[in-house]
C-alpha cells in the first residue's frame, strides 16, 4: 500500500483503538494486528503525532511497579474520525469510477 | 539481546534529538518490551522480534526532525556565552598552555645542565694532567693532589654521564603521551 495512504488510515486505526476505553501502546498493537501489521517503532511516532496535534492525551498509571502510558481520545480526536469516514465516501466514488463500476452500471 | 542492551543502542542511535524527548521514546521501548514479556514471551524473543535499533531510531529521528525536536549543535546562549567570555578563557587558556609549557622546558634546561656538568667534570680530569706538569717542580705534592682531584673529577663525570643520557632518553620518549595528554584534555573542553 501507499506509504502516505497508509499512515493515514494507520492514524484513525490507532484513534479508533481507543475510542472504547483508553489504551497503551502494547494493547493497541495487538488490536490492530489481526487486520493491519503494526510494528512498535511505527506506532510510536504515530501516538506522537497524534498528541502533538491535540487527538488524544496520555497519562502514566503504575503497572506492576511500572509506569504505563494511557491514551485517551479527545474531542478532536473523535472529529478526526469522522472527517475520515465523511472523506471515506468520496474516496468509495473515486474507486468505483476508477474501477469502471460506474459506466458498466450505465451500458 | 537483552532489554537492557537494546534500549542502551536505541539511546546512542538517538544522540541527535532532545534529551526530553530520546528519555519519551526509550521509556515507550520499555514499556512495550515489559507488556510482552508480561504476557510470558522471554525477554530474548521479544527483543529478537522488535525492529532493529538502526530501523527504529530512524523512524522516530524522522518524525522527531519534522516536529523541530532535534538537538542544535550549539545553543544560541553556548555561543553567546563563548563570544562574550573570550577576555576570561583565552587569557586563562593561554596562561595554562605557557605554563605547561615552560615546565616542559624548564625539565630540558635542567637535563641539558647535567649534561655540562657531566663535561666539565670530564674536563678536569684534562686539567688535573696539565695541573700535574706545571707543579710538578715546584711542589709535587700539589701536583698530584691536583691531578687526584681532576682524576676523581672526571670519574665522576664519566659514571654520571649514563645516567643523565638515559634520562634524557626517558624524557623524549614520555614527551609523546604528554601531548596526548594535554590533546585529550583540550578536547573535554
Amino acid at each position: 500500500m501507499d506509504v502516505q495512504l497508509k499512515r493515514g488510515i494507520l492514524e484513525i486505526c490507532v484513534l479508533a483503538a481507543m475510542r472504547e476505553e483508553d489504551a497503551y501502546g502494547y494493547k493497541i498493537i495487538k488490536d490492530l494486528s489481526s487486520f493491519m501489521e503494526v510494528s512498535e517503532s511505527t506506532l510510536y511516532p504515530i501516538l506522537k503525532r497524534l498528541e502533538q496535534s491535540g487527538c488524544v492525551t496520555e497519562y502514566s498509571v503504575e503497572h506492576n511497579g511500572r509506569l504505563r502510558k494511557y491514551y485517551r481520545i479527545t474531542e478532536t480526536g473523535h472529529d478526526r474520525i469522522s472527517e475520515f469516514l465523511n472523506d471515506w465516501d468520496s474516496v468509495m466514488r473515486a474507486y468505483r469510477f476508477i474501477r469502471g463500476d460506474e459506466m458498466n452500471d450505465k451500458k | 539481546m537483552t532489554k537492557n542492551e537494546y534500549l542502551k543502542k536505541l539511546g546512542r542511535a538517538l544522540r541527535q534529538i532532545t534529551r526530553a524527548e530520546r528519555e519519551k521514546s526509550l521509556a515507550y521501548f520499555s514499556e512495550v518490551i515489559d507488556d510482552r514479556m508480561e504476557e510470558g514471551i522471554s525477554e530474548e524473543v521479544v527483543v529478537a522480534e522488535l525492529e532493529s535499533v538502526e530501523a527504529a531510531a530512524e523512524r522516530i529521528i524522522t518524525e522527531a526532525r519534522a516536529q523541530g525536536q532535534l538537538k542544535a549543535k550549539h545553543s544560541v546562549w553556548e555561543i553567546v556565552l563563548i563570544v562574550l567570555g573570550f577576555p576570561l578563557w583565552f587569557p586563562v587558556l593561554l596562561t595554562i598552555s605557557l605554563t605547561v609549557l615552560t615546565v616542559y622546558a624548564l625539565v630540558w634546561v635542567i637535563i641539558g645542565a647535567l649534561f655540562l656538568v657531566s663535561a666539565a667534570l670530564v674536563v678536569s680530569g684534562v686539567a688535573g694532567i696539565v695541573g700535574l706538569f706545571m707543579y710538578l717542580g715546584s711542589s709535587a705534592g700539589a701536583a698530584f693532589a691536583i691531578f687526584g682531584i681532576g682524576l676523581a673529577g672526571s670519574g665522576l663525570g664519566i659514571a654520571m654521564f649514563i645516567p643523565v643520557l638515559y634520562i634524557a632518553q626517558a624524557y623524549a620518549k614520555a614527551t609523546p603521551a604528554m601531548w596526548q595528554m594535554v590533546k585529550s584534555r583540550k578536547e573535554v573542553y
